[in-house]
């Protein structure tokens, strides 16, 4: 992690630092549009949170709005309010936007999971959010769903930082509900014999910059990701999905699949990363991007990067292509409409990380949000 | 619907795929409950045949009709024909990523019923029958919870197809191949299959390459195509003799 | 068999030990020093060249200027370019048509190297150069016949001036990038190949490139030109002795396959270990047109390549096959790029690495589907085995899609030779090097089978030398 920085230097950084300091691709030189992003620089903060169309079916341990925690609690969970205080910052600071954030957030908690399960809300409103959640994981079978919202024209910036002690195992069920500016980066730290299962579903927003980077430091940890990802028309989302391998005998795997819909944009991208301290890995990063319409736009970039010879596995797979020849044809020759043939897809991306289950939401209303129906 | 009409009549019927002239003036009918074996070498518009009815987007007709139930279709999108009743079982069905088959048949049942709710099933039987339909080809009950055609066998792809038209019940079944990459025991299975649903009155259009299924199933009546026309038709003695000889007996162009 | 026959092309030994260590040759002319307009204007002045070529090396002096040093590119920094001679003519006036007329030094680096049988052997024509310069060129009569144009791409310049001003520079643009600028403002050398309409160049073209010296830059430039119908296979080899400090190659290929043209594009690189070797290459491929790149990349100190093809017509197709081989402390960064624009525009990327003895191998790829390039199909596939504890591979894949009709598929694998597959052939009397060797062709398999015989033989030969001097792999 990055080295902790005072309020000044991250003020410095923020007046400094480029969105970022590399180019992504000769063609296509941000993934992200920092445009959209960079009113979180600027923009007043929200009065309120604005709670979202569809409501999951869990009762939270804590709703955050913009600069109000409202916390009830739960077994096997402690939740305290987090407010920025002169502690430096940890969150690593990569650019212009991790700084921002840095200095702006202004609601957080701080959670401990011992085996229980820790529903977190974090509503966006019409204006600047900025959230902080820090986790420390101390038992097997720790859940922590989430469920982020952020209304048209409104931009909201959120961190996540979660340590996995030694043995413990977390499954975290993350809900980006899009639909304004979103930029929230999730870290996950895990320990010698921990474990972690992500799901994750994002929905398009006005730019949602997705992000979740999950070190497997530890021996024998394990760590999978499953990503649904849908983007219709004007909408953009940069998904980035990286696993980081530094332990002996871990297996990290990132599987994600996105549906672009209309004029939709989505970038599904990702490192599987194998350190030269790793032994015997396992790296898997799979991404298949479904481009549905004229004018979409699906773009797929996996990196594999091997630091030693010693691997058990690494390997990367990525389509991005129209769905496969014939599905519509055979959707419609079972008796659906093109526009549920659509939903139908929608739905199953969504699914695919276990989300909605996880979250109490119904598919299918999941799929109208995203589809805009 | 008059007594006499057959459930399905395909006449003088001319498609053309991409420009090509594929069928050049066919006709069919099959009855309920009757057996209709449609067979030829490759290339000579089986497949075409089939998509046909089933209202493939890209294929056109430019000549002929299709009805249906006394109905003429060609007007209609390939779901409203589906709804009516008419079921292709894929030669090469399409994998379709995260969608999985107990959603689909879910889906399609409460269509069939007229029930809005995409996935809130509208018939609590339909997945007690879907398990039994995929125990019914040879299949576990987990295949109903698999992304459906993804890593799927030959084989495997067949018996889905199968199982499906027994969840739906549809009173045409068009079958495209239905054999091809099964082994012994799934020909059996899905010949028994196809009897079972000859004796409750449905109307069959079974596409086949090879008359090897036809060993387990007596067409009530067959069709030869060659080079998108009809080169021969009659009864269970034809394809006997396809099996004897070989298309090249009927191609009056040689072969 | 036919190990003398075919050992021209790519020494079966590393290019140091064959060549030795550079030995000194004279040069006539050698510009060092600050990269100002006056030493452009100088290089331009002593080659004669016409005006437009002098004010399109000056444009490209200042996009040089402008343009930052890449930020990506792996250990760029260690080079220095004013301490770079820029340009050396070597000891001979004009390109010779006969070995016996070079000078002796010369000539024995490329009789070492068995360039002279191989051209006897199967090459339609022949181009050399030294240094800066083309020392040696030579072409079947055959065709000339058949109004197939093959010369140095100096004496295009004068000869051809219309031709050459119709392309050159149009496939890679100055403006690409810092080096491609560089390479602009101070190219020399390089071979200028025109192919008419319809005619078929059965035998391989050749151009041949040798840093004799330290701390020299190389920036020949390379111009092929299929027209409606022709076919050719050029292909390009590369080699320097040993010498201490470094030297920098900023080559540049451009090649433009009009309607229904085909183009193979081989090059085998095996730069001794001092040489940092930026190669740039790039092709325009019309309706119909096919581009092939093929390329073994062994040598070098650090080496940047990306063949690339946009392919501009429908139904145009490309592949890019390459091989890296990463040994020691050097650095393989490479990787295919294909831009689709046009409908039914086929693309294929292989890209095999070998990571050893703490090499580091790193695939940069793009494949780019433009909005409108209908039905386009492209398949992109790595396979890296890293042999050691210490030696990487990275893969950074683009794939853009802005065509719903377009299908890109990509996979990549990293991996290590199997311990049960070594115990096997050890169990069948294979010593562990052997089994490795033996391994490691089989990896490569698929890719030798696209080269023609001659070259699979000579890359065959270079990567089981390297593998027999590894001590103690695994």
């Amino acid at each position: 992690m990055g080295k902790p920085l005072s309020r000044e230097e991250l003020r410095e950084l923020a007046s400094r630092l480029p969105y970022q300091r590399v180019k992504d691709s000769p063609t296509h030189p941000y993934y992200t549009d920092w445009r959209v992003l960079s009113a979180a620089e600027s923009r007043e903060y929200a009065e309120r949170g604005v709670e979202p169309p569809l409501r999951p079916g869990l009762d939270p341990v804590a709703v955050l709005e913009p600069c109000k925690a409202t916390l009830n609690g739960g077994t096997g969970v402690e939740v305290e309010e987090l407010r920025p205080s002169g502690e430096p910052w940890r969150f690593p600071v990569e650019g212009r936007l991790d700084a921002v954030h840095g200095i702006r957030w202004c609601t957080g908690l701080r959670l401990v999971l011992d085996g229980g399960s820790a529903p977190v809300f974090l509503w966006g409103g019409n204006g600047y959010s900025g959230y902080h959640v820090e986790v420390r994981v101390k038992k097997p079978g720790s859940r922590l769903p989430i469920v982020t919202y952020t209304p048209v024209g409104g931009v909201t910036t959120a961190t996540l930082l979660v340590e996995v002690e030694d043995g413990a195992s977390l499954r975290m069920s993350t809900l980006n509900l899009g639909e304004g500016a979103v930029y929230f980066r999730r870290l996950v730290v895990l320990g010698n014999g921990s474990s972690l299962e992500s799901g994750l579903s994002v929905l398009g927003g006005s730019m949602v910059h997705d992000r979740e980077d999950v070190f497997l430091e530890g021996d024998g940890g394990k760590a999978s990701t499953r990503a649904g990802l849908v983007s219709v028309s004007g909408e953009k989302i940069d998904s980035i999905l990286n696993v980081v391998i530094n332990g002996k005998d871990c297996e990290g795997s990132v599987r994600a699949r996105g549906l672009v819909g209309g004029s939709g944009y989505l970038v599904s991208r990702g490192v599987a990363r194998v350190n030269e301290a790793a032994r015997n890995a396992s790296a898997v990063f799979e991404s298949y991007v479904t481009v549905l319409d004229e004018g979409g736009r699906g773009y797929s970039v996996p990196v594999l990067e091997v630091n030693t010879g010693d691997v058990r596995e690494a390997r990367h797979s990525t389509a991005v292509m129209a769905p496969p020849a014939d599905a519509a044809f055979y959707l419609r020759q079972r008796g659906l409409s093109e526009r549920e043939a659509r939903f139908l897809l929608a739905m199953a991306v969504l699914e695919y990380g276990g989300v909605p289950e996880d979250l109490g939401v119904d598919s299918v209303e999941l799929a109208a949000a995203a589809l805009g129906v | 619907m008059s007594s006499g009409e057959p459930l399905l009549r395909v006449d003088r019927l001319k498609v053309k795929v991409e420009d090509k002239d594929v069928l050049r003036g066919v006709s069919l009918s099959v009855r309920e409950g009757e057996l209709h074996a449609v067979m030829g070498p490759n290339g000579s518009g089986k497949s075409t045949l089939a998509y046909t009815i089933a209202g493939k987007p890209g294929y056109s007709v430019v000549g002929g009709t299709i009805r249906y139930k006394g109905e003429d279709i060609l007007g209609l999108e390939p779901e409203e024909r589906a709804l009516k009743g008419i079921f292709l079982g894929f030669q090469e069905p399409p994998p379709l990523p995260g969608v999985r088959l107990s959603t689909l048949m879910m889906v399609a049942v409460n269509k069939r019923m007229g029930v809005e709710s995409l996935t809130k099933a509208a018939d609590p039987r339909v997945y007690q029958r879907l398990i039994s339909s995929l125990e019914r080809v040879g299949l576990s009950a987990e295949y109903a919870h698999r992304e459906l055609h993804v890593g799927f066998s030959g084989g495997e792809k067949k018996r889905a197809e199968i199982a499906q038209v027994l969840v739906l019940n549809p009173d045409l079944v068009i079958l495209d191949e239905p054999d091809s990459g099964l082994d012994i025991d799934g020909v059996r299975v899905v010949a028994e299959i196809i009897n079972e649903l000859r004796e409750k009155g449905k109307g069959i259009l079974l596409i086949t390459h090879y008359a090897r299924l036809l060993r387990f199933v007596v067409p009530d009546a067959v069709t030869v195509l060659v080079d998108g026309e009809v080169a021969a038709s009659g009864g269970p003695e034809l394809a006997q003799a396809i099996e004897e000889k070989g298309y090249s007996a009927l191609t009056p162009r040689g072969g | 068999m036919v190990k003398t026959e075919v050992s021209g092309l790519l020494p079966e030994r590393l290019p140091e030990e064959i060549l030795g260590y550079a030995a000194p040759s004279k040069a006539r002319l050698e510009f060092r020093g600050r990269i100002s307009r006056e030493l452009v204007e100088e290089l331009s002045r002593v080659k004669g060249e016409p005006g437009w070529m002098l004010r399109l090396r000056l444009r490209a002096l200042e996009l040089f200027e402008k343009l930052p040093t890449p930020n990506w590119v792996y250990g760029i920094e260690e080079i220095d370019l004013e301490e770079l001679a820029h340009y050396v003519k070597p000891d001979v006036e004009e390109p010779v048509k006969s070995w016996d007329d070079l000078p002796a030094e010369i000539r024995k680096y490329y009789e070492k190297l068995g360039i002279p049988e191989l051209e006897a052997k199967m090459l339609a024509g022949l181009n050399v150069q030294f240094e800066s310069e083309t020392v040696y060129h030579n072409v079947k009569e055959l065709l000339s016949k058949k109004g197939v144009i093959m010369l140095p791409m100096d004496e295009a310049v004068k000869r051809y001036p219309d031709l050459v001003k119709k392309y050159f520079g149009r496939v890679f643009p100055a403006s690409d990038h810092k080096f491609a600028a560089l390479h602009y403002a101070l190219w020399s050398g390089g071979a200028f190949v025109y192919v008419p309409p319809h005619v078929r160049v059965p035998e391989p073209l050749e151009a041949f490139f040798l840093i004799g010296r330290s701390l020299e830059s190389q920036f020949e430039h390379t111009l092929i030109v299929a027209q409606e119908g022709g076919f050719i296979h050029f292909v390009e080899g590369c080699s320097a002795p040993m010498f201490k400090g470094y030297s920098f190659h900023d080559g540049m290929v451009e090649v433009y396959a009009h309607r229904g043209s085909t183009v193979k594009f081989t090059t085998l690189q095996n730069w001794s270990r001092n040489v940092v070797n930026f190669n740039n290459k790039r092709g325009i491929a019309e309706e119909d047109a096919r581009i092939d790149w093929i390329e073994g990349s062994i040598g070098s100190k650090i080496t940047y390549t990306y063949p690339s093809t946009v392919l501009r017509g429908a139904r145009a197709s490309s592949s890019s096959i390459v091989v890296q081989l990463a040994k020691g402390p050097y650095v393989k960064d490479s990787g295919s790029k294909m831009l689709h624009l046009a409908p039914y525009t086929r693309s294929r990327i292989i890209n095999k690495s070998i990571s050893v003895d703490g090499g580091v191998n790193i695939y940069r790829g793009l494949v780019r589907v433009a909005k409108g390039a209908k039905h386009a199909r492209s398949h992109v596939e790595c396979q890296s085995l890293i042999l050691d504890d210490k030696s990487v591979a990275y893969t950074y894949p683009h794939n853009q899609v802005d065509e719903p009709t377009a299908q890109v598929t990509h996979e990549a694998t990293t991996g290590k030779i199997g311990e049960e597959q070594l115990f096997y052939l050890r169990q069948r009397g294979l010593t562990e090097q052997e089994a490795t060797s033996l391994l490691v062709m089989g990896f490569l398999e698929d890719v030798m089978a696209d080269l023609p015989f001659e070259y699979a033989l000579v890359l065959r030969r270079v990567i089981e030398v390297e593998f027999a001097r590894l001590g103690g792999v695994g």
